[in-house]
């Protein structure tokens, strides 16, 4: 062994990877390295220094040319393996209108895996992609025997999304069929196995959208089981086609593959809204009739417009000819027919009763959910009566409903349907309380309801102007149907209280929201948000680690404190505070190095602040919002964080504004303030839909431009207050409920004004003094009840008093006109001293306001008599042209 | 790549070191191309969009305020890419309104993705790559390439480069240091990249 040599230092070795050594000292240096392993080990770790540029290197590939870039479209195996780091890519398994499938192994776990590469840019808009990304991440929480696990997405180096799911190795339900002829009771039963598969999906808020017999793959006979197994593939990844056109379909496969399984309502495209549930009933129905007849429902072959109409008007036919019923077996053209042809006439009819109800063109008239599609098909094999043809009670509540719908605003259709299907499943509940599974049907049916509200609800009518009576139906029906069952829930059911809480708090924003647009029945979210506490509190016993759980309390706990605010209840607004902070206090100490819990401690952080605020306890309050803002800026680089957390960040800046300013510290609240409007800015940008976004990056603009004003900086200040108008006219025209909307654009109007009368820009100030007092006449007159919106009344009215002394000063060598002028003082002197004396009768007047009335009765007397002076000593010009008022 | 320790960016910003705008220009022209095509434009349009985006990066680089810590030459790159991309979709899909035809384009502009910053990475550590190749000996190019980023073996790479399996240490030591260096200076202490 050469271990007489000492072992090499630091420098020798990286001297020697240099080559900076002469041949002879590193033939010496290779020589030992031959024989001393930790040398080697410390040549190896030096080489390795810089592993995270190594790792990066090999995931960046081997640099290309830029005339190479077009192999973008490059599906190639080989290239496909580049771009998807961390799976070895083996081999193409099929290719469609979709994308591409691959079959891989994953080189972490060995596993079997397929990887579909979708085709670049199958989304419409940002928010079909968040969709997308959302349901992918819902989807990989899937855990079904029946749904082809999804566990890893992402984007190709080049862009095109992708998703990693379990390899399969079944075969498409058409061709297993093909190959195994099974007797109908068989089929029936693999299809009510697809039907649950389907529906544990719609339970977590997931639409397949595309369901065809090339999306199920059955594997054999599981001997265990003795049934072969249905594996749902690809849910969530359908296009939204947005309009059906000739091209679109040809160029993507779908005439092909989908086109016979599309429900009615998603050929007609224009309206995506129109797609549910009930769609993916449709499509099974497609597929059930195909797999007992060997044939479609109607001709799907031929011209592109005549498939379309077919799908839209045709009814279905029936399961076999006349000719074939009734143990004729000789015609029937399949096997399967033949066993149909079989069946006694009163279970034929059944059978076709199903599928038929199924198939129906609309989605009212169908099963309302798989569920149903799936217990009728169960009751049928248990040779019970089916539903099908039962009660049309509730379809004829629809109708009704649908024949308001038409006079009410389009987004509105969607709304009715949903608050009928809340009757509905309501319908259910009284059904379900027979059955023998009273609690697992009753837990589906709630899940479908909260489903329901959180991921189509919550999201389509926050927006929505013009809902509130749909809103409200909806949320009265939702609440008897939560109480019911709510009563008799075990302590023990932790799912079901999970599902309540969660049902509860979302009804309770619905009501009362205080940052959204909501019904502002403040006194029935409070109920709804502490019946959602109620019920989160067993949860949290059984899961004391939920965090997800704990988020919801927390936030829960946070909106109740914000609407007791609102009620002007300080004392249990502390409550719901101080239990909100304990537990994120708790959430972020539990989880220390990652995210979870940051965002909520920081905004109990700010209802602290809040509360310093108002106990004017400024320094503290300053402290508790940079806490706030250190909390989210520790999450990590703002530029992918959600809007919500920016408009966050954004409030915590306006707070933090605000407590300068009542410091005293204008310098530092104008660069929060700068600070405040720059992330509603991002907010906007990050959610360009969100209205309140944009109100408030107005309001935001307004208190810019009054601390520019406050600092001398009239013109920045104007800047800012036109840009504050323009955002929020449109607004405040299309919503004309929103108060905040209104009372900004009026103050805006106010502040211009202001500053243009400064600069004696009379028109100008006039114009926007004019739309000033409208706004302020029209708020008085919306809420007569409201102090601030009178005062504003009165304020307008003395705008143009200002307004026309500085003018008749300004034109003092005209007497005529400096008298008109004095004369339109005094009458809005007289209107702004009405106001204020009307809100004194109505007990309505602040407290800050109490000398104002006695103010204006002097500025009033002092008009007057100027106006007194001109009729005592009429100058020529006037004798002339007026009339003598009173005599000497 | 001159040795002073001025980063691309701060020279960029002198607009008259016209070197340093020739490599701005090389690393983000086609980063931005490539993203745009990405993003389902066409070649054209991508080139066009790409252009934009070059114009306002010399428009506005004079007078940006350049924060290390934070990186935030990307994220402004990033938020002007998407805005443009944003811009044309909209102008495209007012055209297509106005002509009637309805199926809008792809618009996914505003999705948080990570094909920006992956792009971002994989061109800069390419460019880098590219000085490298015309600084070092083929042979040690190539080696490199064969046995750091496409990993193969110690053994094919020797045999295939007629090189001593030190030598291979050799390589990846020194190249390795040069690229963490040139990467240093090209992001000029961008440190949210590591």
């Amino acid at each position: 062994m050469a271990g007489v040599d000492t072992c090499l230092s630091d420098d020798a070795l990286r001297e020697f990877l240099a080559g900076n050594l002469s041949p002879d000292e590193s033939e010496r240096i290779e020589t030992h390295l031959r024989t001393c392993q930790p040398c080697r080990d410390q040549r190896d770790a030096l080489v390795n220094r810089h592993q995270s540029w190594i790792d990066l290197l090999q995931q960046a590939g081997v640099p290309r040319a830029f005339g190479e870039l077009q192999t973008s479209t490059d599906d190639s195996v080989t290239a496909i393996a580049e771009l998807i780091p961390g799976y070895r890519v083996i081999e193409e398994v099929s290719r469609g209108g979709q994308g591409i499938v691959y079959r891989a192994t994953q080189l972490s776990t060995h596993r079997n895996v397929a990887i579909k590469v979708l085709r670049e840019g199958p989304f419409a808009s940002p928010d079909e992609r968040r969709r997308f990304e959302r349901e992918i991440d819902l989807i990989a929480g899937f855990r079904h025997p029946g749904i082809v696990t999804v566990f890893d997405s992402g984007a190709t180096a080049d862009g095109r999304p992708y998703c990693v799911m379990d390899f399969v190795d079944g075969a498409r339900l058409d061709r297993y069929l093909q190959r195994h002829p099974l007797d109908i009771d068989t089929i029936l039963a693999l299809f009510v196995r697809i039907c649950a598969a389907v529906n544990y999906a719609h339970q977590r808020g997931v639409i397949h959208r595309d369901l065809k017999p090339g999306n199920v793959l059955v594997t054999d006979a599981d001997r265990s089981e003795g049934a072969a197994q249905p594996h749902v593939l690809d849910f969530g990844l359908a296009k939204r086609v947005s309009a059906i056109d000739q091209t679109q379909l040809t160029k993507t496969g779908l005439v092909a593959g989908t086109l016979p399984y599309l429900a009615p309502e998603q050929t007609r495209g224009s309206n995506t809204q129109d797609v549910d549930i009930r769609s993916d009933v449709y499509s099974l129905g497609v597929m059930l009739f195909e797999a007992l007849t060997g044939t479609y429902p109607y001709p799907v072959r031929g011209d592109l417009s005549d498939v379309l109409q077919h799908i839209k008007a045709t009814p279905a036919s029936k399961l076999i000819s006349k000719h074939e019923v009734h143990g004729d077996t000789t015609t029937a053209s399949t096997p399967i027919g033949s066993g149909l042809a079989r069946l006694r006439p009163d279970r034929y009819e059944e059978l076709e009763t199903i599928v038929h109800k199924a198939l129906a063109k609309e989605p009212d008239r169908r099963y309302q959910t798989v569920g149903e599609l799936a217990a009728d098909i169960e009751r049928f094999l248990r040779r019970e009566p089916i539903e099908a043809k039962r009660d049309s009670s509730w379809y004829v509540l629809k109708k009704l409903f649908e024949r308001r719908r038409k006079t009410v605003l389009a987004g509105l259709a969607f709304i009715c349907l949903l608050a009928v299907s809340v009757v509905g499943l309501s319908v259910l509940y009284y059904r379900a309380q027979t059955a023998e599974a009273k609690a697992s049907r009753r837990l589906d049916d709630m899940r479908e309801v909260s489903r329901t509200f959180i991921f189509k609800l919550a999201g389509q009518i926050n927006n929505l102007s013009g809902a509130t009576e749909a809103r409200q139906t909806l949320a009265e029906s939702a609440v008897k149907y939560l109480n019911r069952i709510a009563d008799d829930v075990g302590p023990d059911d932790v799912e079901m209280h999970s599902e309540l809480a969660t049902a509860y708090a979302l009804l309770g924003d619905i009501y009362g929201d205080t940052m959204r647009p909501n019904l502002g029945k403040f006194e029935e979210a409070t109920q709804c948000l502490e019946k959602s506490l109620q019920h989160a509190l067993p949860v949290l016993r059984a899961r004391p680690n939920d965090p997800v759980m704990q988020k919801m309390y927390i936030r829960t706990e946070n909106r109740l404190a914000r609407l007791y605010g609102v009620l002007g209840d300080r004392a249990t607004q502390q409550q719901h505070e101080d239990k909100a902070y304990a537990m994120a206090q708790s959430l972020v100490e539990r989880h220390p190095d990652s995210n979870i819990g940051k965002a909520d401690l920081a905004d109990c952080l700010a209802l602290r602040a809040d509360r310093a605020l108002r106990n004017e306890a400024i320094d503290e309050a300053i402290d508790l919002q940079r806490q706030a803002l250190a909390l989210l800026e520790s999450r990590g680089p703002d530029t992918n964080e959600p809007a919500y957390l920016l408009h966050d960040r954004a409030s915590s800046y306006g707070a933090l504004a605000r407590a300068c300013m009542q410091k005293g510290d204008h310098e530092a609240a104008l660069e929060f303030r700068q600070q405040c409007l720059a992330y509603l800015q991002r907010a906007v940008e990050a959610d360009p839909a969100f209205l309140i976004f944009q109100r408030d990056c107005a309001i935001a603009h307004e208190r810019l431009g009054v601390a520019l004003r406050d600092l001398g900086r009239p013109a920045e200040a104007v800047t800012h207050f036109k840009e504050g108008l323009r955002l929020i006219e449109p607004i405040a025209a299309d919503n004309p409920r929103d108060r905040k909307a209104r009372t900004t654009k009026a103050s805006l109007n106010c502040y211009l004004g202001e500053l243009a009368l400064a600069e004696n820009a009379w028109e100008d100030a006039k114009a926007y003094f004019e739309a000033y007092l409208s706004i302020a006449r029209e708020n008085a007159r919306l809420a007569p009840d409201d102090s601030k919106s009178r005062r504003e009344l009165g304020v307008a009215h003395y705008k143009f008093v200002e307004l026309h002394r500085q003018r008749a000063d300004s034109v003092f060598d005209t007497p005529s006109e400096q008298q008109a002028e004095l004369i339109q003082a005094a009458a809005h002197c007289r209107d702004a001293l009405k106001v204020f004396k009307e809100m004194a009768n109505d007990k309505l007047l602040p407290l800050g306001d109490i000398g104002v009335a006695a103010m204006l009765q002097s500025e009033l007397d002092a008009l007057n008599k100027q106006l007194t002076a001109f009729e005592s000593h009429p100058r020529n010009d006037l004798a002339e042209n007026e009339p003598m008022i009173s005599g000497p | 790549m001159n040795t002073t320790r001025a980063s691309l960016l701060l020279r960029v910003r002198d607009r008259d070191d016209a070197d340093a705008w020739r490599t701005f220009d090389a690393i983000y022209r086609p980063m931005l191309l490539r993203f745009a095509l990405a993003k389902g434009l066409g070649h054209d349009a991508a080139e066009e969009i790409a252009q934009q985006c070059m114009t306002a990066v010399g428009e506005h680089i004079g007078s940006f305020e350049y924060d290390p810590q934070k990186g935030r030459f990307k994220a402004w790159l990033r938020t002007m890419a998407h805005n443009k991309l944003r811009n044309f979709f909209r102008d495209r899909r007012m055209a297509q309104a106005e002509s009637g035809q309805l199926r809008g384009l792809e618009d996914d502009s505003d999705a948080p993705d990570e094909t920006f910053d992956k792009l971002w990475m994989q061109q800069h550590l390419w460019h880098c790559l590219g000085e490298l190749q015309r600084d070092v000996e083929p042979v040690t190019y190539d080696a490199f390439v064969a046995y750091v980023i496409e990993q193969k073996s110690v053994e094919e790479v020797c045999t295939a480069m007629n090189i001593k399996p030190n030598n291979l240490y050799t390589i990846k030591w020194r190249m390795t240091e040069k690229v963490a260096e040139r990467m240093r200076l090209l992001l000029d202490g961008a440190t949210d990249e590591l």
